[in-house]
C-alpha cells in the first residue's frame, strides 16, 4: 500500500515538473532528461512512469482539467441556484489562475500550440478533459431541469462558459486589466448566466 | 502566416517562408527586419480582417442584435474559409506571448483596430437600450470574443457535429442575451 502511494506521488511530481518546464520552455524545447533533472530522477526511470513525452503531456492536460473538474463537482453538489453555481465556478477558476498560473499557461502554450501532438493519438485533448466536460454538462443539465437555463447545443453553451474565462486569462496575461481579476468575477458570471438563461432579461427589473 | 499556423513559430524558418513565397531569403529581410517583426505583422493582419468586417457592420443602420448576428456569421465564415488566420492567433501568438511582450506594443495593442470596433458596437447597443448600461469593456469584450474563440477551438478539435455555419443563431443569441 505504501509502495503504491509513493508511486502515485512520484508520478504527480513528474507531472508538476513537466508542466513547469513545458510552460516555460515549450513542448519541443523540453527534453525528458530536463524533466528528470528537475525531479531528481534518471531519464530512464521517468520512462517507468510514462511511455513518452507525449504521454506525459497528455497526463498534464488531464491533471490541469481535473483541478477544475473537482472544483465544479463540489459546486454541482450544492443545493443552490444555477446563477450562484456559475458565480462560484468563475471565482474558483480565477483562484486557480492566480494560484497556479503555470496550469493555464501550460494549456495556452503547450496544448493550443502543439495540438498535433495530442490529436495524433486516439484520444485528443478534448477527451483528456472529459471529467471536466462531464461536470460542465451536469451544471447545464441541472440548470435546464430547474427551468433556469435554456436548453441549447452543448458546444455553444460550453463555449459560452469557458470562452469568456479563457479570454480573461489571456487579458490578465496581457496586463491590460485595470483591476484585480477577482473584481470582474461577478460581472462575468452574470453575463454568462444571462447568456445561457431561459428568458430575455426584463430591463425594468434591477 | 500559413506556415506559422501549421508549423508553429519556432519551426518556421525564414528560408522556409521564402520558399513558400518564391522569394530569396535576403529579399524577405528587405520587407521584415526579423521573424518576430513578421509575426507581428501577421497578428496585425489577422485582427485587421476581423476589424474591417466589424467596421462595415458598424456602419449599418440596424439593431445591435442584427449586428451581432452578422459579425458571428462573418467570423464563422473566416474560420471555415481561412482557418489559418485564427489558428495563427491561437498557435503563434498565445504560445509565444513573451516574444511579443518585449516590444512596447503588446499584442493586445496590435489588435487595437479590432478592439475599437468592438467598443463602437457595444456603445451603439447601450445607446439604443439594447445592452445593459455601465458594463465593463473587458467583460463585454470577453463575452463577445471568448465564445467565438472557444468555438474556434472546438472546431479545430473536430468535435462539432454540425456544419459550423449552422451554429450562427444560437451563438449570436447567447451573446446578445449576455449583453442585454
Amino acid at each position: 500500500m505504501r509502495e503504491l502511494k509513493s508511486k502515485e506521488e512520484r508520478k504527480f511530481n513528474i507531472v508538476m515538473a513537466a508542466i513547469k518546464l513545458f510552460s516555460r520552455e515549450g513542448f519541443y524545447a523540453t527534453r525528458v532528461p530536463d524533466i528528470a533533472k528537475e525531479v531528481g530522477m534518471s531519464a530512464g526511470n521517468i520512462y517507468n512512469y510514462f511511455h513518452s513525452k507525449e504521454d506525459l503531456a497528455k497526463c498534464a492536460i488531464r491533471y490541469c482539467t481535473n483541478v477544475l473538474a473537482k472544483k465544479l463537482r463540489e459546486i454541482n453538489a450544492m443545493q443552490i441556484p444555477t446563477r450562484e453555481k456559475i458565480e462560484r465556478f468563475v471565482v474558483g477558476y480565477f483562484e486557480v489562475v492566480e494560484k497556479f498560473p503555470e496550469l493555464t499557461e501550460f494549456f495556452l502554450r503547450v496544448y493550443l500550440a502543439n495540438r498535433e501532438v495530442f490529436s495524433k493519438s486516439c484520444d485528443n485533448g478534448y477527451e483528456c478533459a472529459s471529467e471536466f466536460i462531464e461536470e460542465v454538462q451536469r451544471l447545464l443539465d441541472d440548470g435546464v431541469a430547474a427551468g433556469e437555463l435554456k436548453e441549447e447545443d452543448f458546444h455553444v453553451a460550453f463555449s459560452m462558459m469557458m470562452g469568456p474565462l479563457g479570454c480573461f486569462t489571456f487579458l490578465t496575461g496581457e496586463n491590460v486589466l485595470e483591476k484585480n481579476v477577482m473584481k470582474y468575477a461577478p460581472h462575468i458570471a452574470e453575463d454568462i448566466f444571462l447568456a445561457l438563461s431561459q428568458s430575455q432579461r426584463n430591463h425594468h427589473k434591477k | 502566416m500559413k506556415l506559422f499556423a501549421r508549423k508553429g513559430f519556432y519551426h518556421t524558418t525564414v528560408p522556409l517562408l521564402a520558399k513558400e513565397l518564391k522569394m530569396s531569403v535576403g529579399n524577405i529581410y528587405n520587407y521584415f527586419p526579423s521573424k518576430i517583426n513578421l509575426a507581428k505583422s501577421a497578428v496585425r493582419f489577422a485582427s485587421g480582417i476581423l476589424a474591417s468586417s466589424l467596421h462595415k457592420i458598424n456602419q449599418k443602420d440596424i439593431s445591435a442584435k442584427e449586428k451581432i448576428a452578422l459579425f458571428v456569421e462573418d467570423y464563422l465564415e473566416i474560420i471555415q474559409v481561412s482557418p489559418e488566420v485564427i489558428e495563427f492567433f491561437l498557435r503563434v501568438y498565445l504560445a509565444n506571448r513573451d516574444l511579443f511582450e518585449e516590444d512596447e506594443n503588446g499584442g493586445f495593442q496590435l489588435a487595437e483596430a479590432f478592439v475599437k470596433e468592438v467598443e463602437v458596437l457595444l456603445q451603439y447597443g447601450v445607446k439604443h437600450y439594447e445592452f445593459r448600461k455601465s458594463q465593463d469593456l473587458f467583460v463585454s469584450f470577453s463575452v463577445l470574443t471568448g465564445i467565438l474563440g472557444a468555438f474556434t477551438f472546438l472546431s479545430g478539435e473536430n468535435v462539432l457535429e454540425k456544419d459550423i455555419a449552422s451554429y450562427r443563431d444560437e451563438i449570436a443569441d447567447a451573446i446578445y442575451k449576455g449583453l442585454s
